[in-house]
């Protein structure tokens, strides 16, 4: 009995961990996405220069494009920078166990490769412009080998605008990202020589400039956005009502689109494109965190019976000071038992996880 | 004498302004023992006054005593305790600052604290001085009244670090609880005795009692002048020399106050339009968290921050963990930035009060640094 009992708490702390570790690559992509913002513009910014920058925002290949012609695209970041010349990023902090599947991220870096449509410019096109991959440290020497046999092997052509840029946190305090070009040239001199050499940038400085972004567009674990939420609004909220002595806690009611929003102008995209000189609800720009994310998210509170749901955009919260050493912890309780482990396909090298290859 | 509290309420109830309360106490000169005027130091933001007139509570009723100053007699009600008193409670030159005055047993005005200052918490918050902001104060005193008075400590309450830190190691889960040692300390030592020992053995001052000895021609007189005590949320109190001691203090110790509150304001993306402000930052003096037992220490001590939610994202080999204070609605995201930086990051709703208790916390029961706004090596 006892036996299986801690083999339970084994199972538990386990899911803990990874969900942790979900969390922080989540963290750590956000920032690297951010921070080179802060490392592109900064300059340009402080010279009085325009920029643009967006989290997944559509643009759209070119007749001409080698992988895939007139067709919609989200990449992870878009920056549009005084000069006429733009990158198109994808970040990555661990790749498949399975380099069958790497190949994915290859084509999609070529498919960036174009004349997109969707800059922030007149006629939607832009002179000059990078497809960036973005990729944590300890993968970006095996993808570079990867990506230069694919050409030494003829599978595609040596002369393309793609740049790999290794990141990493700089520190164990990771208070900083470093970031250093692997391969490719940035068709800037001044960024291409300072990436060359390689440039840390402060996680502070590029929030308290570009937006305290938690979020991009692609959903975090549920208990990162409910945590969240549970500590930066509802915790607030609580304090315009009343104890009710009857359900023993603090009934919030809460609309679903009202949370959502209000992330999006603390965390999310309002906040991003409000620093970011974009204009707000534009055609091509995603929101995020997205409705759905926080619906589902408020499910959960209600499997854990903290939340009743009481039409598909508005729900009860049962606020009380939950008696919880961490709120990641207790929100994680809804996961009954340890995921499957994942397929062969879908297992990651590192320790990190990943949720998927967006193509 | 029985009623020095109710000579007092008289006077503040014929009074005019604060000056005449003021000049009132500054010439009384014979207090009955363990009587004290007692100086409170707290943050408040709004209308004082109507705050504390709308005061309701099973525990204390509060009753305005004059129009023209924010000032109250309070009857407290406990089954175990009934009494009574008055305050007044004086703007400072800067404004959310204001400082409570009340004359009074110590064992009132400690029930009175209890009972109802400590309890208003979010709306008032008692603010925190350091030990080094304290002793500057302390040294100041001492050097004013050099020529007409010795200053001698009389007692401390103490913080110490364990000496033993194999002992401390091997208590394995409960190393966090068994870091520190608190104690009382009676002593007739001068203060750059108390003050060199404090330094030497790690020694944090929760509260001193001090006393003034008149000195004339080279002669100490054995009774004391005066006692006076000191506490690090705010407190000053004094039995005798209040108008040559508490200006002292005051000029020494409200600026720091001041200055804390202007640092903390106007933090939360709310109330900012969701502009972010800049972090800010504890600073140490010492890579106190190149020690990998400070480092779950701090991680320890933040699991036990009181009326709080947290979450951790992660305590190793970095730590990120964010705090939301039940009592006031704020939320702080923190960060430990390098071996001698914490970073408080400021989220969607983050008050003045609520950094300053978080900060006091940190300050009280794990160590004092340098809070200001953080500066980035890119900027």
């Amino acid at each position: 009995m006892k036996e299986l009992s801690n083999n339970i708490n084994q199972k538990m702390n386990d899911t803990l961990k990874e969900i942790k570790e979900n969390i922080n690559d989540y963290i750590t992509t956000v920032n690297a996405l951010l921070c080179f913002i802060a490392l592109t513009t900064w300059e340009n910014e402080q010279s009085g220069g325009n920029y643009y920058c967006s989290f997944g925002r559509t643009m759209t290949t070119s007749p001409y494009n080698s992988i895939s012609a007139n067709t919609d695209i989200t990449p992870d970041e878009v920056l549009q920078l005084s000069g006429d010349i733009g990158f198109v990023i994808e970040a990555k902090i661990s790749l498949p166990q399975n380099k069958d599947l790497w190949e994915d991220l290859e084509r999609q870096l070529r498919k960036y490769d174009d004349d997109l449509i969707g800059w922030w410019t007149e006629n939607d096109k832009i002179n000059k412009s990078n497809s960036i991959l973005l990729i944590e440290i300890s993968r970006s020497e095996e993808f570079r080998e990867y990506h230069e046999k694919l050409i030494q092997d003829g599978k595609y052509s040596s002369d393309n605008r793609i740049v790999g840029i290794e990141f990493s946190r700089a520190d164990q305090f990771s208070n900083y990202i470093f970031f250093r070009t692997r391969w490719g040239h940035i068709d800037d001199s001044v960024l291409d020589k300072i990436l060359r050499y390689g440039k840390k940038k402060d996680i502070q400085f590029a929030e308290s400039k570009y937006g305290r972004i938690k979020f991009n567009d692609s959903e975090p674990e549920p208990e990162y956005l409910l945590t969240i939420m549970w500590q930066d609004i509802f915790t607030a909220l609580h304090r315009e009502v009343e104890y009710n002595k009857g359900l023993k806690c603090y009934p919030l009611n809460v609309d679903v689109e009202d949370i959502t929003r209000e992330l999006q102008r603390g965390y999310g995209s309002q906040a991003l494109q409000k620093n970011c000189n974009i204009e707000p609800n534009a055609e091509r720009e995603v929101e995020f965190p997205q409705i759905s994310w926080v619906r589902s998210a408020l499910d959960i509170l209600e499997k854990l019976k903290v939340a009743k749901k009481n039409t598909q955009n508005n729900y009860a919260i049962y606020f009380n000071r939950l008696r919880t050493e961490d709120m990641v912890k207790y929100f994680s309780k809804y996961r009954k038992r340890k995921k499957e482990p994942p397929s062969e396909d879908q297992a990651q090298i590192s320790l990190f996880s990943e949720r998927d290859l967006k193509e | 004498m029985e009623n020095i509290s109710s000579i007092l309420e008289g006077k503040i109830i014929s009074a005019k302004n604060y000056e005449e309360i003021l000049d009132f106490i500054s010439f009384i000169t014979d207090f009955p023992p363990r009587h004290f005027i007692h100086i409170q130091y707290l943050y408040f933001n709004g209308e004082i006054n109507s705050y504390l007139a709308n005061l309701k509570s099973k525990d204390f009723q509060l009753s305005q005593l004059n129009p023209n100053v924010c000032a109250f007699n309070y009857h407290i009600n406990k089954k175990d305790y009934k009494i009574r008193g008055a305050f007044f409670v004086q703007p400072s030159t800067f404004s959310n600052l204001y400082a409570i005055y009340s004359i009074s047993s110590s064992y009132n005005w400690s029930i009175f604290h209890q009972i109802i200052l400590r309890r208003q918490y979010p709306r008032i918050v008692l603010l925190y001085w350091k030990q080094s902001e304290q002793t500057k104060a302390l040294k100041l005193v001492e050097e004013t009244l050099r020529h007409n008075y010795v200053l001698r400590v009389k007692k401390l309450s103490l913080k110490e670090k364990r000496e033993n830190e194999k002992e401390k190691v091997s208590l394995g889960a409960k190393t966090a609880k068994a870091k520190f040692d608190s104690y009382l300390e009676w002593t007739n030592k001068t203060l750059s005795q108390v003050l060199d020992e404090a330094k030497e053995r790690d020694q944090w001052f929760k509260k001193i009692t001090f006393q003034l000895f008149k000195k004339q021609n080279e002669i100490i007189f054995h009774i004391p002048s005066a006692i006076c005590k000191m506490s690090k949320f705010g407190y000053f109190s004094c039995n005798n020399l209040y108008p040559i001691i508490f200006p002292v203090v005051k000029k020494e110790l409200e600026p720091p106050l001041k200055d804390r509150i202007l640092l903390f304001k106007d933090r939360g993306l709310k109330e900012r339009n969701y502009k972010p402000s800049s972090a800010l930052t504890i600073i140490f003096e010492d890579e106190i968290f190149k020690n990998i037992d400070t480092f779950r220490y701090f991680s320890e001590i933040i699991k036990r921050y009181p009326n709080s939610t947290k979450a951790f994202f992660h305590t190793n080999p970095y730590f990120h963990a964010s705090i939301a204070d039940f009592l006031d609605g704020s939320s702080i995201d923190l960060w430990i930035s390098n071996y001698k930086t914490v970073l408080l990051v400021p989220q969607i709703r983050t008050s003045i009060s609520s950094l300053e208790r978080l900060v006091a916390y940190i300050f009280d029961n794990f160590h004092e640094g340098i809070v200001e706004q953080y500066q980035s090596e890119n900027e």
